[in-house]
């Protein structure tokens, strides 16, 4: 048995007025949680402009990083503490737009493709090899050239290096 | 044009540095590969294949390679 209220006339009104609303609401969160087709492209485009921006700044970087390691390298007579602090500078640069590459793949922020040919290689060589290898070459240089300096590895300063690889690489 | 070629050089391991002809005609093919609905890296590494008699006959070493080499030289100094 149908309650009271419930008579024939609500039931009508319930559904001119109800359906609408219910139909509605349903229909904004649907367009709010899936995206259209151009919103998605709209994205992937976002995220290859990232992933370019991102891999000419780290180029751009490593340049200047191997430049000061060369300028070194080449040095005639005795090197300074200028030079051996343009090596530690410029390499500090370097593992840092590593940082905001990492932040940026943890994130989603760029493109399937460059993440796993170009940027996830290049962070997991990072951890492997260039990090373990700069700190450990700059003090072996501080200790042989009485230079002052205190930097040492450690994972928390570059722990979002260390997340990618463990998310999507391997840890040497 | 020539950060371009330099690129193609190491990404598809070649010896020489392609001349401007030969980027432009990658390009070309690159992208009919594409047009004609293969994926953007496939679609670059088939036209590779194609023009360059060399293709991937070289390995160049990657930035931490480089990296190591030359601190290893620093740390010798």
């Amino acid at each position: 048995m149908l309650p009271t209220w419930l008579d024939p006339a609500t039931v009508k009104a319930i559904g001119a007025i109800g359906i609408p609303i219910v139909t509605f609401v349903l229909g904004f969160f649907a367009s709010r949680w899936t995206m259209t087709k151009k919103e998605r492209k709209d994205v992937e485009q976002k995220q290859f402009e990232n992933s370019a921006e991102l891999m000419t700044a780290q180029l751009n970087l490593y340049q200047e990083f191997t430049a000061a390691l060369t300028k070194y390298n080449d040095k005639v007579g005795a090197v300074t503490f200028d030079d051996f602090y343009a090596i530690a500078t410029t390499g500090e640069k370097y593992f840092y737009q590593q940082k905001i590459i990492s932040d940026a793949i943890l994130s989603g922020r760029v493109d399937n493709n460059a993440r796993d040919n170009t940027l996830v290689p290049s962070i997991v060589q990072t951890v492997n090899k260039s990090l373990p290898a700069f700190y450990k070459t700059l003090q072996s240089i501080a200790q042989k050239k009485n230079f002052e300096y205190h930097g040492e590895l450690r994972r928390e300063d570059y722990e979002s290096l260390y997340r990618v690889v463990e998310k999507y690489g391997k840890l040497d | 044009m020539a950060d371009a070629a330099s690129g193609l050089r190491i990404k598809y391991g070649l010896g020489p540095v392609p001349t401007d002809t030969q980027v432009k005609t990658w390009a070309r093919l690159t992208r009919q590969n594409i047009d004609s609905g293969m994926p953007r890296e496939a679609a670059g590494a088939a036209a590779a294949k194609l023009l360059f008699p060399d293709y991937n006959t070289h390995h160049y070493a990657s930035q931490a390679d480089e990296i190591e080499a030359l601190l290893r030289a620093a740390e010798g100094k």
